[in-house]
């Protein structure tokens, strides 16, 4: 009998620890979790942590020292490429473990495997997953692979890169996992060239996905293209595009030609119905610029770069500099990708806005029948070729899915996995993306570069995304290059969706690098980029694309305007929250406000709209009646004239579109009139009655625009505890300051290239990816406050000075 | 019996700190057949016995615990102390951590006692 209590408490003891030991739902198990061994706990990295240390590695050539900053900012003194890039790969891997390797997951489809099927109502596997494979994500980072295998110099680098990074994961045991391994209870995988390419490649989905093809032909069909064309007109009047207007350029290769049946294609056809689709953010943009050395007080040009994308934490960009006997790098690198992305060295600087053109265009694919096993092209049959994915299910058996691959590329949509048209046809996605290219090359050759010409060969090896770079040397020359795999196209080309039956659709060629847009040393003694239209209308090839208009306008009126140009001038400039938006539209609408139909709360809010600046800064109360006078005035503009436009996504630029349009005849602005009613609307009353709708909506108080917007920095998997919630900040869309929501500025950068490089930036994040660390969000509060800091190019003799703060040494084991 | 309980008290909590510090090798559990030694080497009453791995580990698991979470300016634990949810409070996140340790290691040294009386 004495046996009885002994099997009890021992039942009861193993049940415990077991239960403890399981997974419950999507709860990780609570046992490792909070045990002070093996859980969070282990996380919590002491606020005087010593990040000294020394690091073992058969793999290492020579000894490599990291002098770390009090910023936590390294900076690797290597004797050759092969060990600067093992390092930054160890460096990367240190501080963003997790973060790198979830956005491989992301890039390849592959979230379900860690966050299950479903995330809240929303299915991962199709709303993600399948989407991102059936892109063609996969067969992008893949074929990029391919091209790194054929280049020697690339390859060498990413293995040592790869390297570094399972350097660090070798090192590691699960207590030492980073916090999100343990909240999701998996362990970090081995790295490979191949998740470099996904992280690039996610750059591309972010940079240039371009969905719009669906929206356009559903416009276009209800419209005509008579209207859709005015709605989006190629060329506002106001715009001031990258390369001053007038700027000559004449084509180096034959133009392409449209195909005959083009136009019959674009005809009226209303059986279509509205929709939306999943976009990139349409907000995604940024802003760059070089000023000569005639134009500053130093006399040497200075270099602006502030590259608008997700607001996250931990932070897309970390810091360093790289410093080896062939180049002396200075920047922000890209987690899960070597070599500085956006930076400057001994000789020059450089930066990147995003091109914005449409790269990526949808075919539609007439199959013989349900088996999708042969499609009609050029008249004849044509054999699919299969690809079967894999997904694996975190807590169910794994499915598979199997995409059919055409000539145009892989087929997106079809019966079992429908677009949102529900139409039931299939779609074939070609997207420069898929195609074999180096792009860590391209930055790797611009760390080196030491002047215009090797600024040249390096960007002409970017094939996706299409970026704006910005160059400036200390001899003096500015230059604007868009590089990029740019497919040359018809007018209209690509803005709709294209038969798949027929070959005179294709894309026919690429324009060749000479023909990009570009400016070089321009009278104006400035260039400058922020995703605007790239040239006039005389530019020989069609430039469809998505463009904002009003940063490029005041940035370039600001910059003609001045001269003697400091430092601080650039700063201040940079993070300008001037809304030259409203600066055009409000006038109009106060000029025109029939103020006699007026309630008396938006009489009030007229006098605040009144008195206002144009300066949207945080404290703002007239930017925020703007905004909501404005918005509710296009709602009534156009909600009677589509059938899409309640919903969120609109596929053209309507802010622009709509106050263009008035300014130039508001008496002929073909859609104020409404529809529905029998009397013909007019400005004033439409004006007023939208004041009025937002007045009764309106909280009362307070009307801050820092409150009203919002900003904040999300943490990858949405935990609000370890995001920063509620920073209030000025600036906005349309602003230069473009802070709004998690999107906005995510590195601010200046540049002086005097003999000694004087540079400043600051991000929204910290270095150390751990939530659990003091230096998680500590650039937080310098960024929100428009303030900066001064970027430290240490040198060799240095890395015993007190400048250091910390120092890893790497030696070979 | 005094210096019985306070003896086996002390060596719960050597024995459980020890555990702790193998944890590159040992699993979190590794306390859990630590703390039965104890309840089989010291002889006690099981209510005792309960005690003594229930208060051991509690000690040892909440010392451990507040330490790396003091040092760390309770950053994280007040961060996970939303995400778990605790409204913040990370006191208690300190006191769950340790007593879900100090549970078990109640119910391993009492199992500990039972063992020895079987000989």
């Amino acid at each position: 009998m004495r046996f009885i209590p002994l099997i009890i408490s021992a039942t009861i003891t193993i049940i415990l620890v077991a239960v403890l030991n399981m997974k419950m739902g999507s709860t990780p198990p609570v046992g490792p979790l909070l045990s002070p061994s093996h859980g969070f706990w282990k996380n919590a990295e002491p606020t005087d942590y010593s990040f000294s240390s020394e690091i073992l590695s058969e793999d290492l050539r020579q000894a490599v020292t990291v002098s770390l900053d009090e910023r936590l900012v390294p900076h690797v003194f290597a004797q050759n490429d092969h060990d600067a890039y093992l390092v930054q790969g160890y460096l990367h891997a240190r501080f963003r473990l997790w973060q790198m390797e979830f956005q491989t997951y992301a890039a390849a489809g592959r979230l379900s495997e860690i966050l299950g099927e479903k995330l809240g109502n929303n299915s991962i596997i199709d709303v993600h997953d399948r989407r991102f494979r059936r892109m063609g994500m996969t067969i992008a980072a893949e074929n990029s692979v391919k091209a790194t295998n054929a280049d020697p110099m690339l390859k060498e680098a990413l293995e040592a890169y790869s390297k570094g990074i399972n350097l660090y994961i070798r090192s590691l045991k699960p207590e030492d996992y980073p916090i999100e391994y343990k909240l999701l209870n998996y362990a970090p995988e081995a790295w490979s060239p191949y998740k470099t390419a996904l992280i690039l490649k996610y750059m591309s989905y972010d940079l240039t996905t371009d969905f719009d093809d669906f929206d356009n032909t559903d416009l276009m069909r209800q419209l005509g293209l008579q209207a859709f064309e005015t709605l989006n007109p190629l060329q506002h009047d106001s715009v001031s595009p990258i390369v001053t207007k007038g700027t000559a350029f004449i084509a180096s290769r034959p133009l392409p030609v449209k195909p005959i049946k083009a136009d019959s294609l674009m005809g009226a056809d209303t059986s279509m119905i509205a929709m939306i689709t999943t976009k990139r953010d349409p907000d995604n943009g940024s802003n760059n610029w070089v000023v000569s050395g005639s134009k500053t007080t130093s006399g040497r040009p200075i270099l602006c770069n502030d590259p608008h994308l997700g607001l996250n934490l931990p932070s897309l960009w970390y810091e360093m500099q790289i410093n080896t006997p062939e180049y002396n790098v200075t920047g922000v690198s890209l987690p899960g990708a070597p070599s500085v992305i956006i930076g400057f060295n001994d000789s020059i600087a450089w930066g990147v806005t995003n091109g914005s053109r449409d790269v990526m265009d949808f075919y539609e694919v007439e199959f013989k029948d349900a088996t999708m096993n042969e499609y009609w092209y050029d008249s004849a049959w044509q054999p699919t070729s299969w690809r079967v994915e894999n997904y694996r299910i975190k807590g169910k058996p794994a499915v598979t899915d199997s995409i059919a691959i055409t000539l145009w590329g892989p087929v997106m949509y079809d019966t079992h996995y429908q677009n949102s048209y529900k139409d039931g046809k299939n779609y074939a996605v070609r997207w420069t993306a898929h195609d074999e290219s180096v792009e860590g090359k391209a930055f790797m050759q611009l760390n080196r570069a030491t002047n215009y010409r090797t600024y040249l060969a390096a960007i002409k090896l970017l094939g996706n995304p299409a970026q704006n770079f910005a160059f400036g040397s200390k001899r003096n020359t500015i230059a604007m290059w868009q590089s990029g795999k740019l497919p040359a196209k018809w007018k209209l080309q690509g803005d709709f969706i294209m038969p798949g039956t027929d070959s005179t659709f294709k894309w026919q060629g690429f324009i060749p690098f000479e023909d990009m847009v570009h400016e070089v040393n321009p009278a104006r003694g400035f260039v400058s980029s922020a995703n605007q239209l790239p040239a006039d209308t005389t530019y020989p090839y069609y430039l469809g694309g998505t463009y904002d208009m009003y940063r490029g306008f005041i940035i370039n009126r600001m910059l003609a305007a001045d001269s003697n140009i400091s430092i601080t001038d650039m700063q201040k400039m940079q993070t300008s929250t001037y809304d030259v938006f409203a600066e055009q539209a409000l006038p109009m609408m106060l000029k025109n406000v029939d103020s006699n139909i007026l309630t008396q709360k938006a009489r009030g809010l007229l006098g605040i709209c009144g008195s206002w600046n144009y300066d949207a800064t945080a404290n703002a109360n007239g930017k925020t009646v703007f905004e909501s006078w404005w918005k509710h005035f296009k709602d009534t503009i156009y909600r009677d004239d589509f059938r899409s436009y309640s919903k969120k996504e609109f596929p053209v630029e309507t802010d622009q579109t709509l106050l263009e349009g008035i300014k130039r005849d508001s008496a002929a602005y073909r859609f104020i009139d409404n529809r529905n009613t029998p009397q013909k609307e007019s400005l004033r009353a439409l004006l007023a009655a939208a004041l009025n709708t937002a007045a009764n909506l309106l909280p009362v108080k307070p009307l801050d625009w820092g409150e009203y917007k919002g900003a904040q920095l999300n943490h990858l998997l949405r935990i609000p505890a370890f995001s920063q919630m509620n920073l209030y900040v000025g600036g906005g869309k349309r602003i230069i300051n473009a802070v709004k929501g998690s999107n906005g500025p995510s590195w601010r950068m200046i540049v002086e290239l005097t003999d000694e490089t004087v540079a400043y930036g600051v991000y929204p994040g910290g270095q150390q990816g751990n939530p659990g660390s003091k230096f998680y969000t500590q650039f937080a509060g310098t960024w929100a406050a428009g303030k900066y800091y001064r970027l430290l190019v240490m040198k060799a003799s240095e890395t015993k000075s007190d400048k250091v703060k910390w120092t890893m040494e790497f030696k070979k084991a | 019996m005094i210096i019985k309980f306070i003896s086996a008290l002390v060596l719960v909590m050597l024995l459980a700190y020890t555990a702790f510090l193998f944890s590159n090798i040992l699993p979190w559990w590794a306390f859990t057949p630590v703390v039965l030694l104890v309840g089989i080497v010291v002889p006690q009453r099981p209510w005792l016995s309960w005690l003594t791995g229930f208060i051991g580990v509690l000690f040892c698991w909440g010392l451990l615990v507040f330490t790396m979470s003091s040092d760390n300016g309770h950053l994280l634990a007040t961060k996970m102390a939303t995400v778990l949810p605790l409204k913040g409070s990370y006191y208690l996140l300190m006191f769950i951590s340790a007593f879900i340790g100090a549970v078990i290691g109640g119910f391993s040294s009492l199992t500990g006692t039972y063992l020895r009386r079987i000989y």
